[in-house]
Formats: structure tokens, C-alpha cells, sequence
């Protein structure tokens, strides 16, 4: 299974929520990436994350979707699960793993 | 039998007794129902109306003599003239005092900037000028412009003259460009045209640069949470591109002409407890900012990476020259330049460039 936001989402990924504008990292989490990490999740596949296509991503975006997705599952879980295609910006993925894990932090 | 009125006091006179003193509520009741209390009381209403529209048509008079001449005369200007050195990022004190005259002179009066001075310019100033300009939608302004070739050339590509009347003919623009965009909102789809417009007007074909995106999405999304929950997509900001050939670099600048970061709700908080242990600078917070030291605007944790995250692109060499003016703190982090500004600034201001 895979998701390719530059062509499934935008090529311009916008703010955190969705009330700061559009293409917000929310909005990814609840139309793309949670339905289709559950989904990935019940048939025991991999989800593969296209990163590449897009003009570039804030932090907050990030943040929002995949540390999102930490605060509502295991993040061992999601680290077994997602797999990273990221060639423009390979950074990101450090970046994406580090949201994960301190998704639950306070 | 019959009444007089002598201000306050009721005479009264009877065929043979005289009395005076203040009318009664007897006396009242008989008066109020007689044709002559009823005369006196139109009387003077009549007379009042007539003081009233006498006053009116005096003070319609005098308005109009006042437009007349005001139209006779011209509409009045203040002169305002822009310090030697126009750039926010070299010359803070002076252009943010300057900035500050503006705003004050401009409440009160229409403007006319001298520009003939300027010798060097950068297009931050420009923006937050355009930006203090535009907040003041009832102020008319003019302006001439720099004797300094180099700075006019600047100024032309600038779009200020969108806001402000030259009295000299504008020559045409050759080099670069800046442009303007006011939102309330994270706007990605303008993040990403200025970025087009400023590699395309260097290198010939847009590009992608995904630092000056995350940094001009962050600073978005910066000036819509700092207000505060109450205030939040309420404030504007103003984000400008220049395409700077001679260097070949691209030129951004980022204004939020909110509250700033040392205004916003948190921060204050926190500047507070700074105080309390001894620290007075507010550029003392804003390096524990840049570092991430400094809880979110928000109050949540996972929160509140955005400056920080700007900070590392710059210290990773992805973006260059950044300077962050916040309020009356002025930080050059390429020369480790941290000052406190005499005036403050009105908001915060980002600048940086890429290659």
C-alpha cells in the first residue's frame, strides 16, 4: 500500500490545523494517512510514504500528521508499519521517525 | 386672576392679595392647564428651534468655507524624509524610528517621503514601509525617489510605487522583483509562487526550495497562532521576494504586523518569570527561543518548533543570512548580533536569503 501526497494529497502541504489554512497536516491525517495506516495495519502490509513532488513540508505538518497518528497509536506500531520514500529532502524521515516517538511527550 | 413667569418663581396676583414664592403643586396642577402656560411652552420651544437651525446653518457654513479653501489650497502634506541607509537589516535603529514617525505623523496628515537621500536599500524596509503605509487607509502619500541609481532601481521593482505617488516619471524595471502578499491565513499556494517568482527571476525557470517553504509556512502559521485563541487569523502578514542578480541570491522577508513575538500571550508570560530571575533582555529570550528552550505560544508541547526549526535551516546552511527583528530585539545570526532597538518594531520581521 502507498501514499503519495505530492499526488494523493497536494504539492503544497500547508500549516497543522486545518482552521490555519488549507492542506493542513490534520486534514492529511483524517482523509489519507489514519484510514489507510488502519487499513494497512489489518492486512499485515506496509504502507510506503511518498514524501517526494511537493514544494516542501513545515514542521507543524509534520508534526500534526504523523505525531497525530503517534498520539493515537503505538508508535512501535507505526514504525513497524510506515516505510519512507524521500529523496528531495532525506532529512525528513529523521525528522518524521523524532515526531513519532516524542508524540506523547508532555 | 392671572399668572407671570419670572424664571423659576410664579407670581401670583389676585384682585386684592399679592404673594410670591415658589409655585406649588396646587398652583402647578392650575397653572399647567391654562392657555397661557401653553403659549409660554411653545414660545419656547419655537425659539429654541429657531437658536438651533441658526447654529446649523453657521456651522454649515464654516464647514463648507473650510472644504472650499482646503480645495483652493491642495490637500496638506508633512514631508517625512527616509534615513541614508533604508534597510531594516542594516540599519535598524533608524529605520525603525523612522517607521515609527510614519505611523504617527500619518494618523494625522497626508505624506510625502523624501527618498531623494537614500544611498543603499534593501527590500525588508521596503516592505514593512508598505505595510505601515497600508495599515493607514485614509492617509494619501506620495514620494520621490533616491538620487542613488542603484536604490531607485530597487525601489521601482519594489511595487511601493502601488502605494505611493511619484512626483518624477518612473524609468521602467529591468531587474528582479518584489512581491507583496497580505493574509490572514497560511497560504501555501502563495508560499510556493514566491518562491517561483524569485528563482525565475534569477535563474530563468522556477525552482523548488523546500527550506524557504517550511520557513515561510512556519512564519505563517506563527502569525496566526501568536494573537492567541481570541485574536487568532486575525492579524496580517506580508511576505515579499526579490531577486537580488548581482549576488544571485533570492531576497525574502517576512513581516507579521501583529503582536510579535515578545507580545505574544506565552511569551509574555514567560518574559515575565525572565524578569523575575534577573534576565531584563528580551535578547536573551529570543536566543532561548531560537533554541528551543522557550515553551510554545501554545502551551502544548509538541508544539512551538517553528522559529526553532528556522533557526537549524539556517545553521545548517539552507537558508543564509537570517536576521529576526521581534519587537525591540534585532538578532543578525550571521554576525551573532544581538541588540536591543531604542523603537520598537511593530510586529516581527524575518529575512533571509538562498542561492
Amino acid at each position: 500500500m502507498a501514499i503519495s501526497v505530492a499526488r494523493d494529497f497536494s504539492q503544497t502541504p500547508g500549516p497543522r490545523s486545518r482552521e490555519e489554512g488549507d492542506f493542513s497536516g490534520e486534514e492529511f491525517l483524517e482523509t489519507l494517512l489514519r484510514p489507510q495506516f488502519v487499513e494497512s495495519v489489518a492486512a499485515g502490509q506496509k504502507l510506503n510514504i511518498d514524501l517526494d513532488g511537493t514544494e516542501g513540508y513545515a514542521t507543524s505538518f509534520l508534526e500534526a500528521a504523523f505525531g497525530g497518528l503517534a498520539r493515537e497509536y503505538e508508535a512501535s506500531k507505526i514504525l513497524d508499519t510506515l516505510t519512507f520514500k524521500c529523496e528531495d529532502e532525506p532529512y525528513l524521515v529523521q525528522e518524521i521517525t523524532k515526531y513519532i516517538k516524542e508524540a506523547r511527550k508532555k | 386672576m392671572f399668572y407671570r413667569l419670572q424664571h423659576r418663581y410664579l407670581v401670583r396676583y389676585d384682585e386684592s392679595v399679592y404673594t410670591l414664592g415658589r409655585f406649588s403643586p396646587t398652583m402647578s396642577k392650575k397653572l399647567y392647564s391654562t392657555n397661557k402656560w401653553k403659549n409660554y411652552l411653545r414660545h419656547r420651544q419655537e425659539d429654541e428651534l429657531r437658536k438651533r437651525q441658526r447654529h446649523r446653518v453657521k456651522k454649515r457654513a464654516l464647514q463648507a468655507e473650510r472644504i472650499k479653501r482646503r480645495k483652493h489650497e491642495g490637500p496638506k502634506f508633512v514631508t517625512v524624509t527616509a534615513p541614508n541607509v533604508f534597510s531594516l537589516v542594516r540599519n535598524p535603529e533608524e529605520v525603525t524610528a523612522f517607521l515609527r514617525q510614519v505611523k504617527f505623523l500619518g494618523e494625522k496628515s497626508n505624506l510625502a517621503f523624501d527618498l531623494s537621500g537614500i544611498t543603499a536599500m534593501t527590500s525588508d524596509a521596503v516592505a514593512a514601509l508598505v505595510a505601515t503605509i497600508r495599515g493607514m487607509p485614509e492617509t494619501r502619500v506620495r514620494g520621490n525617489v533616491p538620487n542613488d541609481f542603484a536604490a531607485t532601481e530597487m525601489l521601482m521593482q519594489s511595487g511601493f510605487f502601488d502605494y505611493a505617488r511619484s512626483v518624477n516619471p518612473l524609468p521602467p524595471c529591468t531587474r528582479g522583483r518584489i512581491l507583496q502578499k497580505q493574509s490572514k491565513k497560511v497560504e501555501p499556494t502563495v508560499a510556493r509562487d514566491l518562491i517561483h517568482i524569485g528563482t525565475e527571476a534569477n535563474y530563468g525557470a522556477p525552482r523548488h526550495h523546500f527550506s524557504t517553504y517550511r520557513v515561510l509556512i512556519e512564519s505563517m502559521s506563527n502569525t496566526h497562532n501568536h494573537a492567541g485563541k481570541q485574536h487568532a487569523g486575525t492579524k496580517t502578514w506580508w511576505a515579499t521576494v526579490y531577486a537580488d542578480k548581482l549576488t544571485g541570491r533570492v531576497c525574502y522577508t517576512f513581516l507579521d504586523v501583529g503582536v510579535g513575538i515578545f507580545r505574544s500571550i506565552k511569551i509574555g508570560a514567560m518574559r515575565h518569570l525572565y524578569r523575575l530571575a534577573g534576565v531584563t533582555s528580551n535578547t536573551r529570550i529570543l536566543r532561548d527561543i531560537l533554541e528551543g528552550k522557550v515553551e510554545s505560544s501554545t502551551g502544548v508541547a509538541y508544539r512551538g518548533k517553528g522559529i526553532p526549526a528556522i533557526y537549524r535551516l539556517f545553521q545548517e546552511g539552507r537558508i543564509l543570512s537570517l536576521v529576526i527583528i521581534a519587537n525591540d530585539v534585532y538578532a543578525n545570526l550571521t554576525t551573532g548580533d544581538f541588540r536591543v532597538l531604542p523603537t520598537e518594531f511593530a510586529g516581527t520581521l524575518l529575512y533571509w536569503e538562498s542561492q
